[in-house]
């Protein structure tokens, strides 16, 4: 694949291009892509690409004339706000952070959104502060719960800020999230993670580049193309369920995908999709859609040329969010499960399992068998509930001048009393 | 406590009901009495006193002796009477405990005259015309001070290794058994405590008895449940039936399966279910633990009697449930999931904290969690609307902790799933925002309609055309 050198400016916009390459062979190379192996949809996308020997040369509409120049600018923050965060699997030290402790936070945090009922930028900032904090710091694991949550809190702040969310209160985060921290606790890792971050003064610039923001920037340009139409239908094809906005989310709380740029992310995961879609609707015999699928797919790698991603570090993202799909799409059980905490009222505490109450049961009676007392009989005397001491010195005193002949050990035997709830 | 301090309490609508009685003596009851003048009881030589080839006459005199009543309402009338014949009584469980070869043939007709003698009378009828048994204290037994040695007399008896069921099936008989069962009844809980033991054994010795017995305490649970409502013994009975279906053979009898659905499952319905639940749901599970193809129509019957007003008794049927589940089979499971989880769903989303409490901690339950994941394709769908919306309703701070809980246990479960379920949630809520803001619209419209006709019929009395303006 030739890469095109650098290109900045507005100039961008009449020197990009695509020529449609249709061939006979391009369109049965497409029928040939197979859905099973993640692997293999990874290999034959790129060798996909080569194959339509992508340059670059479309009239692109004046409409895209805004999204780009956003695209431009946040290509050149992005490392600002890159993470970068590399987690081992696992260790002996048992205050170490792993790539495990690190995914379950996150998804602690993806339901902690949804609870609140937040958009997902605050998701994503979120996660953007806690990853770039551990990358910065050494953090315990003892920790963890606290620092993801005040990144949480300091997110939305942050969202709230730029109008992105309405003021959300949260006074009982501390509580619900069950980090085993005060609201005080939170308050003062928020400014910690603010300090350290430079959140403050980043913040009159804008709310840091995730993910997120190149996705919405790669949606609006695909949807303000030519091709908008049909970007829709094949998106929506390849969807299975959740949307890409959905997805994206489970992308960057797991982990593998920490180290790419957001970029990266956000496009390789918009051509996989695309590629899903592809394949659901491709399967039809209409030259015409199979030429117009392919220019979508050029029109992507147009994107990618723009973004300044190259096609190695393309495919191993590619790699990485493909495996990520698939277990997502396999709706096994999560790997990383948050340890609650269940907290009764006194009440229901009482009285859980009804058949907890019994005291000793009678001895089984065998439906065609004589029963047999054994040796030791269970019970003899009943003494009054616990209720009336004074009967029951009554009884205690009637039961001693007898007692001699009854069975020494009598058993208390209290009947089954329902108290009356308070 | 002074007549004032009552008072007070009673104008209090919070202070228990405890607070308003005074602290009275216990109240003793009793349909024994004797006439004045019978014959006073003569004291009898010890049994250990005299020689072996006398003891069976004398054990037979003192049994007779036994068979005399006394009246315990009044405490100061025949205590020389009441004395003797509690020695008596005493001697005699010694008798019986320590003797070998005393129960000859001969013998077992008076000991069962002596114990019909004393404990078959017809109950009196409750002190208390408002008794409830969850709140009040019982009326107990008067004649306790002998009863209690009849009946550890009897136990003993029937327990001992000389008693040979072969004599006695010839004096327990279905009489007998009869009108023992009517004193289930007893207000008394250390009667019906030793009634239940003797009970159990005569029905573990007396084979040719046990579907007689069977099917009296079936004619009593039905009428428990479709007449009376009032009965003191269910609990006792239903622990010996307890041990009676723990040694069910298999395959079950048909009859034994019919009493579960006919009888058992009714017993459900009853008010004051909580007297006997405990007993009951472990009938219940015992019954499961041998067939547990009988899981569907159980828990079909359980969700038909759901309470629908009863919090309390609702709180009891989650704890059986879990019991229930506890023990069932996986493909069992998935016959009775989708109704069930409906109406789990259903008290989850109840506004009675404790009901939505118990329903949610079935979460905390790993084997249940584990069968939710098993299916969880069908249960999380019908179960996480009521979660989501009353994580945002809810106004109690337990419930919300434990909401969220069950939301996150679901995510961890399967995202995928959880992702579609929240989107079509909301996509479910926006369109119903929708609807409602056309339906006001409509109405608006309509209203608008009608203002407008109203100056069409002032136009028509005045002779001008009538227009229809729609806005």
């Amino acid at each position: 694949m030739c890469l095109i050198g650098e290109v900045r400016g507005p100039c961008l916009a009449h020197s990009c291009g695509v020529t449609g390459v249709v061939t006979e062979g391009d369109i049965s190379r497409m029928d040939l892509v197979q859905p099973d192996s993640y692997l293999a949809q990874t290999q034959d996308f790129t060798q996909l690409v080569e194959s339509l020997n992508i340059t670059m040369e479309q009239n692109l509409s004046d409409a895209m004339l805004p999204a780009l120049k956003q695209l431009e600018e946040a290509i050149a923050m992005e490392d600002t706000f890159v993470t970068n965060l590399e987690l081992p699997s696992s260790g002996n030290d048992k205050n170490l952070i792993t790539d495990g402790i690190r995914d379950g936070s996150a998804h602690v945090l993806r339901c902690l959104k949804v609870w609140y009922d937040l958009p997902s930028d605050v998701l994503f900032v979120a996660i953007n502060y806690m990853d770039r904090f551990l990358s910065k710091m050494k953090v315990q694991a003892r920790h963890m719960a606290c620092v993801s949550v005040s990144s949480f809190s300091l997110a939305v702040q942050q969202v709230a800020l730029h109008g992105g969310c309405p003021e959300t209160d949260l006074k009982d985060l501390a509580l619900i999230s069950q980090s085993k921290c005060t609201s005080g606790d939170l308050q003062r890792m928020e400014s910690i993670i603010a300090l350290k971050l430079d959140v403050n003064r980043v913040s009159a610039c804008g709310l840091p580049t995730t993910p997120l923001s190149f996705l919405r920037l790669y949606h609006s340009l695909f949807i303000s193309s030519e091709l908008g139409v049909l970007f829709q239908k094949t998106l929506s094809a390849g969807a299975q369920g959740p949307d890409i906005w959905q997805r994206l989310e489970i992308v960057v709380c797991d982990s593998k995908c920490s180290t790419f740029r957001p970029s990266v992310i956000a496009l390789v995961l918009l051509c996989s999709q695309l590629q899903a879609g592809v394949e659901a609707i491709g399967s039809q015999d209409d030259p015409a859609l199979c030429a117009q699928l392919v220019q979508l797919i050029s029109f992507a790698v147009c994107l990618q040329k723009i973004s300044q991603i190259s096609a190695a570090s393309f495919s191993i993202c590619l790699e990485a969010v493909n495996d990520v799909m698939t277990k997502y799409n396999a709706q096994s059980q999560m790997p990383h499960r948050q340890r609650l905490v269940w907290k009764l009222s006194h009440r229901t505490r009482r009285l859980l399992r009804p058949i907890d109450r019994l005291a000793a049961q009678l001895p089984t009676i065998e439906e065609h068998k004589q029963f047999a007392v054994s040796e030791s009989r269970q019970r003899s005397g009943s003494v009054s509930s616990e209720e009336s001491s004074e009967s029951e010195k009554e009884e205690s005193c009637n039961q001693k001048e007898g007692a001699h002949m009854l069975q020494d050990g009598v058993e208390d035997m209290r009947w089954f009393k329902i108290k009356s709830y308070q | 406590m002074s007549a004032s301090g009552a008072f007070v309490d009673r104008i209090d609508p919070w202070g228990s009901k405890a607070s308003l009685k005074k602290k009275k003596k216990k109240s003793q009851g009793s349909s024994r009495y004797r006439n004045a003048g019978e014959m006073e009881l003569q004291a009898l030589p010890y049994l250990k006193d005299v020689p072996s080839n006398e003891q069976e006459e004398l054990f037979i005199r003192k049994l007779r002796q036994c068979c005399v009543a006394f009246d315990f309402m009044d405490p100061v009338t025949d205590l020389k009477g009441k004395e003797i014949k509690r020695n008596t009584l005493s001697e005699l469980v010694d008798y019986i405990t320590t003797g070998r070869g005393v129960l000859t043939e001969p013998v077992y007709p008076e000991i069962i005259k002596m114990i019909s003698a004393n404990l078959f009378r017809t109950l009196p009828p409750s002190e208390n015309p408002d008794f409830d048994p969850e709140e009040d204290d019982p009326t107990l037994e008067a004649s306790w001070p002998h009863l209690q040695f009849v009946y550890e007399f009897f136990l003993r008896f029937l327990e001992s290794t000389d008693f040979q069921p072969a004599i006695g099936k010839k004096v327990i008989d279905q009489k007998f058994v009869l009108q023992l069962l009517d004193l289930f009844d007893s207000e008394d809980p250390r009667e019906r405590d030793f009634l239940k033991t003797v009970l159990h054994r005569i029905y573990g010795k007396f084979l040719g008895l046990r579907a007689f017995i069977r099917k009296q305490i079936n004619n009593i649970f039905l009428r428990f449940v479709y007449e009376t409502e009032h009965f003191n013994g269910v609990g006792e009975l239903l622990e010996i039936l307890g041990s009676i279906i723990n040694g069910f053979a298999l395959p079950l009898k048909a009859e034994h399966k019919q009493f579960l659905v006919k009888v058992l499952i009714p017993l459900h319905k009853v008010k004051c279910l909580g007297l006997y639940h405990a007993q009951l749901a472990y009938c219940v599970v015992q019954f499961l633990e041998k067939d547990p193809t009988l899981t569907e129509p159980v828990i079909q019957g359980l969700l038909k009697y759901w309470p629908k007003t009863c919090s309390q008794k609702e709180v009891m049927f989650l704890g059986e449930i879990e019991e229930i589940l506890d023990v069932i089979e996986p493909t069992q499971f998935v016959k009775i999931q989708e109704p069930l989880f409906r109406q789990i769903s259903r008290c989850v989303a109840s506004h009675h904290f404790q009901v939505a409490e118990r329903a949610l901690y079935f979460w905390n339950n790993e084997y249940i969690m584990s069968l939710i994941e098993e299916n969880n394709s069908v249960i999380m769908p019908i179960v996480f609307p009521s979660l989501y919306r009353m994580s945002k309703e809810h106004w109690n701070q337990t419930i919300i902790a434990l909401l969220y809980n069950a939301l996150k246990s679901f995510m961890e479960m399967n995202s995928k799933l959880f992702d579609e379920l929240t989107a079509a949630y909301k996509a479910e809520r926006q369109r119903e925002v929708k609807r409602k803001k056309e339906r006001e619209e409509l109405w608006q419209r309509l209203s608008e309609l009608e203002v407008n006709s109203q100056s069409n019929k002032e136009q028509q009395l005045n002779n001008k055309e009538p227009q229809l303006i729609f806005k």
